[in-house]
């Protein structure tokens, strides 16, 4: 049991003060202690004496830390079967990365998804697509993995999961839960969000709030990848953005030139392990190639 | 502290007889006269002369450990190690500690190269020694090992060894943190290692562990940061190690609350530069062209504020591609 300081918990004033009147200041000495004595001796509730308790005796079940050498061997790359975004991933995305594809209405940002999800099919790994602006519908997807169903790989019908979110309170029940879901799903190894900045389209959203979500979300993706090794994509509309001559942010009245930028910004995001891809027409008749 | 972690030096039903005397922690039992304590005891349990000694065991084991000058002299030469950084003295200072400080704050504003500059002694500090180990602390979910691998490629000893010895971990808040450290450093025993510096742990960014609990209205985030840095050094002490804080800026407030335009000074308030024993200060040089740190610009690291070392001494070095390297000229 470690030296460390009963400061560092963060409890009420009272409390502390009555746990260092009767000399309890590390976890060391609260290894033996039980929680009616504790209530006892400083004169508290039961329920009080048993939150300090679990909080001293708990121990960590996941290794905490993980060395370079094991994040580096991790290092699958999954194509998108579209050349030019390969080309720029270098042949692919790295597993345990994050690839953010955002374009003009009608680029192929589900297709590069799609691609995706069909590299993990192929080896055999389970993906979990959700869909949060039903740009992708159950038919297409059993279109494609029909196309991939071969004699020995019969099941690859089984191996995705897809599930629909409308509204932002089911998107952050979901992305506060993803650690749960991918406990009771250990073979899900690519989470698909399509149509990720749609939930966050909320009329009367503030900016504090907005931030507040984007943080939350960047922390649980964060953990997700560090921890399980997970695998994302997530597609994302572009907005459109008003400058002023000089550089500065305007409005429809003042400003002089309008650029497209990702709707959600990198604030979602942990910029160490993620890859943002913006696809924009050239031409009015061109595609990719 | 409690009677029950000295054990040894009590018998169980002396022990049992304090408690029941309302005796429980070391304070009560020695600042009382040890006759007036004899007397108030059970008539043969024990004699004045075993309580005495009892005493005096209980006071020499609750008391702080001794330190020689001889030994910290001694430490303090081990632990500095050859240049190695090709005359970027910053990194060789930064390795050596500046003299022996412990934990070190690096500040500035965004852009200044704070985390290329971590990176860059933390591979200095894995390829001097092949005994050497370091810990990263991502506490913003922004490190990228791909650039770590891009920097090690730099150097002649293979990369997959170097990363071996690299242990990443997230904690995005304080308890995490506590429990990355504790974890990371519990196989470590009590007794100090004089011989090298073994390890090296950079905290990116400590400003958001410690940011979200300070609060105007209460002090108890105030005593949590301190804790934590307390610990920081405890620790850091205990194992040979040496903590690289990274710290982010604010604004300058005068005394009515308003913003000084223009002057930055190190986050998490006034006190936080002397929980540490150096703060570097970067900035980059205002008539470079390049706005970029990766292509090529030129910074100054000044020391903001040292226990060790002068303060106010500067360190100019350019950073290229991720790779920190002597200034020229």
């Amino acid at each position: 049991m470690s030296s460390r300081s009963l400061i560092s918990i963060g409890l009420p004033k009272d409390t502390l003060s009555a746990l260092a009147q009767c000399g309890y200041e590390t976890f060391q000495d609260l290894e033996a202690a039980t929680a009616e004595d504790l209530a006892k001796e400083l004169n508290i509730t039961n329920n009080a004496a048993e939150k300090i308790i679990n909080v001293v005796h708990i121990t960590p079940t996941v290794p905490l830390t993980q060395s370079g050498a094991a994040l580096m061997n991790t290092s699958c790359r999954f194509p998108t079967k579209i050349p030019s975004i390969d080309r720029l991933l270098r042949g692919g995305l790295l597993r345990g990365h994050i690839l953010e594809v955002t374009g003009v209405p009608g680029s192929p940002k589900e297709t590069a998804a799609l691609g995706i999800m069909t590299s993990f099919v192929e080896v055999d790994e389970e993906v979990l697509f959700v869909d949060c602006q039903n740009m992708v519908p159950c038919a297409k997807l059993k279109h494609i993995l029909s196309s991939i169903l071969t004699k020995e790989r019969p099941e690859s019908l089984a191996l995705v999961h897809y599930m629909k979110i409308h509204t932002m309170a089911d998107l952050m029940v979901f992305i506060q839960r993803l650690p749960l879901v991918l406990e009771a799903h250990q073979k899900v190894k690519l989470l698909i969000i399509a149509s990720v900045s749609f939930p966050f389209q909320y009329p009367n959203l503030t900016l504090t709030s907005r931030n507040a979500l984007l943080d939350t979300v960047k922390q649980a993706l964060t953990k997700a990848c560090t921890f399980k090794n997970l695998t994302i994509v997530t597609t994302s509309q572009l907005a459109t953005k008003l400058l002023k001559a000089d550089g500065t942010p305007g409005t429809f009245d003042t400003g002089a030139k309008g650029i497209m930028v990702p709707q959600l910004g990198p604030a979602y995001l942990p910029s160490g392990r993620t890859y943002r891809v913006i696809l924009s027409r050239v031409g009015p008749t061109s595609g990719y190639d | 502290m409690r009677l029950t972690r000295f054990r040894s030096d009590i018998s169980p039903e002396l022990l049992t007889a304090f408690e029941h005397l309302g005796i429980k922690t070391v304070a009560r039992l020695l600042f009382l006269p040890s006759y007036d304590l004899f007397r108030r005891l059970p008539p043969n349990l024990t004699t004045l002369q075993e309580l005495e000694a009892c005493l005096s065991s209980i006071a020499e084991h609750s008391s702080a450990a001794h330190l020689r000058g001889r030994d910290l002299i001694l430490n303090d030469t081990c632990s500095n190690s050859p240049a190695l950084s090709d005359g970027a003295h910053v990194l060789d200072d930064l390795l050596n500690g500046f003299g022996h400080s412990r934990v070190i704050e690096i500040t500035g504003d965004e852009g200044t190269g704070k985390t290329v500059l971590a990176m860059n002694a933390i591979k200095h500090f894995l390829t001097s020694d092949r005994r050497r180990r370091a810990l990263w602390v991502d506490t913003t979910g922004d490190f990228s090992l791909e650039r770590m691998v891009m920097l090690c490629e730099t150097c002649t000893t293979s990369d997959l060894a170097l990363m071996e010895r690299l242990e990443v971990a997230v904690a995005f808040d304080i308890e995490e943190a506590y429990n990355v450290l504790e974890t990371w450093f519990s196989p470590f025993n009590s007794k100090r290692d004089y011989q090298f510096l073994q390890h090296c742990v950079v905290i990116d960014t400590v400003t958001s562990l410690l940011g979200p609990i300070l609060s105007p209205v209460s002090s108890q985030g105030h005593a949590i940061m301190v804790d934590f840095m307390y610990r920081l050094r405890e620790l850091s002490g205990i194992s040979s190690a040496r903590v690289l804080a990274i710290n982010r800026t604010a604004m300058e407030r005068n005394v009515r609350g308003a913003v000084i335009l223009a002057k930055r000074k190190p986050a998490l308030g006034p006190s936080f530069t002397y929980l540490t024993d150096v703060t570097l200060w970067l900035s980059q040089v205002k008539d470079s062209v390049k706005t970029e740190v990766n292509q090529g610009s030129v910074c100054i690291a000044n020391i903001y504020r040292s226990r060790t070392t002068v303060t106010g001494f500067s360190y100019r070095f350019t950073i290229e591609h991720g790779v920190v390297r002597p200034c020229e000229g």
